[in-house]
């Protein structure tokens, strides 16, 4: 991939962590009165926003294949709850509320979108990133 | 000698790229996060933490008033699988008793103004006066603004 394509996936990337991190954050009062039980549903989106905004920063920062890897894993940290606690009554397990909830609001699925946005084209920067991008780096002393 | 005059160019461009993206991100985060009604979570979560003594009260009150008293001042919103169940009418400023029977938190927050907002935790009953002034509110549910109705006040 061409050095401009690479930086605007890294771009569209990061833009749509973005978005999954200010739409946790949005939502993180109102998810701890839906799901008050064990460590909070509302800790669970505000840690969710902060590995967003990380990865985000990370990915934007390096470009590279281990920043590309982070990304998608942590918009699959999303992207897969999302759905699961969409379509399946989840019970509370440990420390995990309960976050069942089968009704889409506008925010809702604006994230879903972008977190499954995030993941694949995360997985393509895995894919078009050698294991070390920097190819034209002088080689270690 | 282009070749070279790239190579230098990418540092520079690089980091331009990651510190507008950083910029943007935290003031979007910072911006979000301020954003919501935090102060009406914290307040209501004190109502609905008095549940369980309402829940038992307002029940064994039931079971009395339907052999002796008449049903008048019974009002009861019930929320079950993400759906409301609401009165046809209730009157100005009854106490009005919501049960949730579902393991997952709701709100009967009113639409507009500050007519009403509490917080009904799982399994929890919470009460809340009625408005004083007749008319139709319309209501919600803040974690899920897809569960609505309205509450007819006469
Ligand atoms: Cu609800």
């Amino acid at each position: 991939m061409s050095r401009v394509g690479e930086v605007t996936l890294r771009l569209v990337v990061a833009a749509a962590l973005a978005v999954d991190c200010v739409i946790h954050l949005m939502l993180a009062d109102v998810i701890q009165l839906a799901a008050p039980g064990g460590v909070g549903g509302g800790n669970l989106f505000r840690a969710q926003a902060l590995a967003a905004g990380l990865a985000a920063v990370l990915l934007l920062a390096t470009g590279r294949r281990f920043a590309y890897v982070v990304a998608g894993l942590v918009a699959l940290s999303a992207f897969v709850p999302v759905l699961l606690y969409t379509y399946v009554a989840v019970p509370a397990l440990g420390p995990i509320p309960s976050m069942y909830d089968p009704t889409w609001s506008d925010d809702k699925l604006i994230s879903a979108v972008c977190e499954g946005a995030a993941a694949l084209l995360a997985a393509i920067g895995v894919a078009v990133t050698r294991r070390s991008p920097i190819s034209s780096r002088p080689s270690p002393r | 000698m282009t070749g070279m005059d790239l190579t230098h160019a990418r540092h520079p461009r690089r980091s331009a790229v990651a510190l507008i993206g950083a910029v943007a991100l935290l003031s979007a985060c910072g911006g979000g996060d301020g954003g919501e009604s935090s102060s009406t979570a914290s307040t209501a979560s004190t109502t609905s933490a008095a549940s369980p003594s309402s829940q038992s009260a307002s029940s064994s009150g039931g079971e009395a008033s339907s052999s002796s008293a008449p049903a008048a001042e019974k009002v009861v919103i019930t929320i079950s699988d993400f759906a409301f169940s609401v009165p046809e009418s209730v009157p100005a400023g009854a106490e009005i008793s919501v049960t949730n029977n579902d393991s997952i938190g709701h709100t009967v927050t009113a639409d507009s103004g500050d007519a009403f907002d509490v917080n009904v935790a799982p399994g929890a009953t919470v009460t809340f006066a009625a408005p004083e002034k007749p008319g139709t509110y319309a209501f919600h549910c803040k974690p899920h603004p897809n569960m609505t109705s309205s509450l007819v006040v006469k």
